[in-house]
């Protein structure tokens, strides 16, 4: 048959139409599903993870209980006016409306390591799988909880010759909050909240990801990091003013009587519509129970004593490295943090749909400082900042950006150490032809590791990284 | 079919309908209570004074008071969402009720336009 040039040429132009329409979905998350608004309602973008409009931050903060259709936790039509709200009667059952799943597959993926070598061009199909439980259990309490599996390996690598790992090449976590809140007047209220990430999370300050965080327990479970137990006591007053403290077993490990953490936070939501809000915050955290940010502290659950042959525990991602921004130095010694004390101060700026206009501008001035059993200890002082830009809410971008200002590590004789590694950069290019459907490609020109500057030969900067994929929440 | 035949069916009719329309006004408030309190409030008050806040105030609301039925049925069929959405507020998009939430929206029209603005 001969080739048809035009009916090639239709066919293409035809796909690449279909390809470029934005089409509404109707596959919705739960909370879409419970409340019947749309994804935007909450979010600015939720690849690679969730940012928020100002609805979507105070839902949070009061603890997902408002706005729920109360008919829903019942029997479908069941009207509940005349009958009681919660108690022995009442099941809060509802699990097709309230269950959620997140995948995010890579494509393709590759680059080069620190030392400029090219990796092996692999894919990830199933980089992520997560299910969501989530939403109100009674009138006045909610539960967040996430269940996930995270791929983590190499084996569908499509260059020759790359087997990737065993088959110990996953691990899951989970992750769990209950929230509760209280009116005590106009736009006012009081919460409180439990559950096994740090307490950021109560105002999802945890995000937007790429922003320098020491802390980094936002995952709970087992898995990256040991599990921790957070007490949340919070408050938003006159739609504006934030206040938290809130109490944490520590990043070190799960026990309260050996020394715990303390987290507070302070907060004025200057600008405060959708098209315009502007978040002022000072966040602080200090202990007796962390790990450091020099080192990675072993903490494997599948090979705590040796490793079966060719497992390692940074092969499985296992390692216990305190907070989500790399501080790992090379050749540091292994200390054991005596206490530390550490602040985050933020500003974030958010706006959807002005126009066809939607941002998230938030920068970052994060520092910690700690005390080691030795006699020795570090400071780090980080900047950051971060900008997500979309267009119609379907072209978009999002870059990353942040550098040590100080990170100086003074040993037990009083030597000051300081390091050196070059400033950190990434930027993601998104497609979102539906608003629960994300593309992306994931560009960080440099990979690089982190030295003393005494040991400045062992920097190694020639690093890169790619990644294609997509996000689909369902 | 003779003509009593003829009126006594019309008459049965006639009571079928009469005690419809009763329906669909205590339907419509219903239906208010059920799918646009949350957000508009119980007496369409709004919600700007809790938080989160959902929704205008549908009480003396010019769009409601002075809009045409098929404007405002457009509004609860399409939702207003993204850049349509009118208040530079707080308020998240508003959803788009189809059949099922909002079976008869004519009805919900009416109630939003007279009792509700009692």
């Amino acid at each position: 048959m001969r080739f048809n040039w035009k009916s090639f040429a239709t066919a293409a132009l035809g796909l690449a139409g279909m390809l470029l329409v934005p089409i509404d979905s109707q596959a919705m998350p739960s909370f879409a599903r419970q409340t019947g608004m749309n994804c935007n309602s909450c979010h600015i973008g939720t690849d690679n993870v969730p940012n928020f409009t100002r609805t979507g931050r105070i839902f949070a903060m009061r603890g997902y209980v408002r706005p729920t259709v109360r008919e829903r936790l019942r029997h479908d039509s069941e009207l509940v006016e005349d009958l009681p709200q919660y108690g022995g009667d009442y099941l809060a059952l509802n699990w097709d409306d309230f269950f959620a799943a997140r995948l995010i597959s890579e494509l393709a993926q590759g680059g080069r390591n620190t030392s400029g070598v090219k990796n092996d061009w692999t894919s990830r199909p199933l980089a992520r799988m997560a299910f969501f439980y989530t939403g109100p259990i009674t009138d006045w309490l909610g539960l967040w909880t996430e269940l996930g599996y995270l791929g983590n390996n190499s084996i569908q690598s499509v260059t020759a010759g790359n087997t990737g790992p065993t088959g110990l090449n996953f691990y899951a976590y989970d992750e769990y909050r209950l929230s509760t809140g209280m009116d005590i007047g106009p736009n006012s209220f009081i919460g409180m909240s439990i559950g096994n990430e740090n307490p950021n999370v109560v105002t999802q300050w945890v995000f937007p990801a790429g922003l320098p965080d020491m802390w980094g327990n936002g995952q709970g479970g087992t898995g990256r990091f040991k599990e921790i137990m957070a007490i949340s006591f919070h408050g938003f007053f006159n739609d504006m003013f934030w206040a938290q403290v809130a109490f944490v077993t520590g990043d070190d490990n799960i026990s309260w009587s050996d020394g715990s953490n303390q987290y507070a936070a302070f907060a004025w939501n200057i600008f405060r519509t959708t098209r315009n809000d502007l978040w002022l915050a000072l966040e602080l955290y200090r202990g007796r129970d962390s790990s450091t940010q020099m080192t990675s502290v072993k903490n494997s659950f599948i090979c705590p004593g040796a490793c079966p042959t060719g497992v390692s525990d940074s092969s499985l991602s296992i390692t216990n490295q305190r907070g989500g921004t790399n501080g790992l130095i090379v050749g540091a010694p292994v200390v054991e943090v005596k206490d530390f004390n550490s602040y985050k101060l933020r500003i974030e700026h958010s706006v959807a749909d002005r126009g066809p206009h939607s941002w998230i501008l938030s920068a970052v001035l994060h520092g910690t400082k700690e005390n080691h059993v030795d006699g020795g200890k570090l400071e780090r002082t980080i900047l950051g900042g971060y900008v997500r830009y979309f267009y119609n809410r379907t072209y978009g971008f999002y870059a990353t950006t942040w550098k040590d200002m100080t990170y100086d590590y003074t040993t037990p004789a009083g030597v000051v150490r300081k390091t050196y590694q070059k400033i950190n950069y990434a930027l993601t290019l998104l497609w979102n032809p539906a608003m629960n459907f994300s593309t992306h490609l994931v560009i960080s020109p440099r990979v690089q590791n982190r030295v003393f500057d005494d040991e400045r030969s062992k920097y190694l900067g020639k690093g890169k990284s790619y990644s294609l994929g997509f996000e689909y929440n369902f | 079919m003779g003509n009593k035949t003829l009126i006594a069916t019309l008459v049965l009719l006639g009571g079928t309908f009469a005690p419809a329309a009763a329906v669909a006004a205590t339907d419509a408030a219903e239906n208010y209570k059920l799918r646009c309190s949350t957000c508009h409030g119980a007496n369409g008050q709004g919600t700007r004074g809790t938080l989160p806040s959902l929704g205008p105030a549908l009480k003396g609301n010019p769009f409601i008071v002075n809009g045409s039925p098929a404007a405002i049925k457009g509004v609860i069929r399409k939702g207003r969402s993204g850049q349509k959405r009118l208040y530079d507020d707080t308020y998240p998009n508003m959803p788009a009720f189809g059949f099922e939430p909002v079976p008869d929206p004519e009805a919900l029209v009416a109630y939003l336009k007279g009792d509700l603005q009692k």
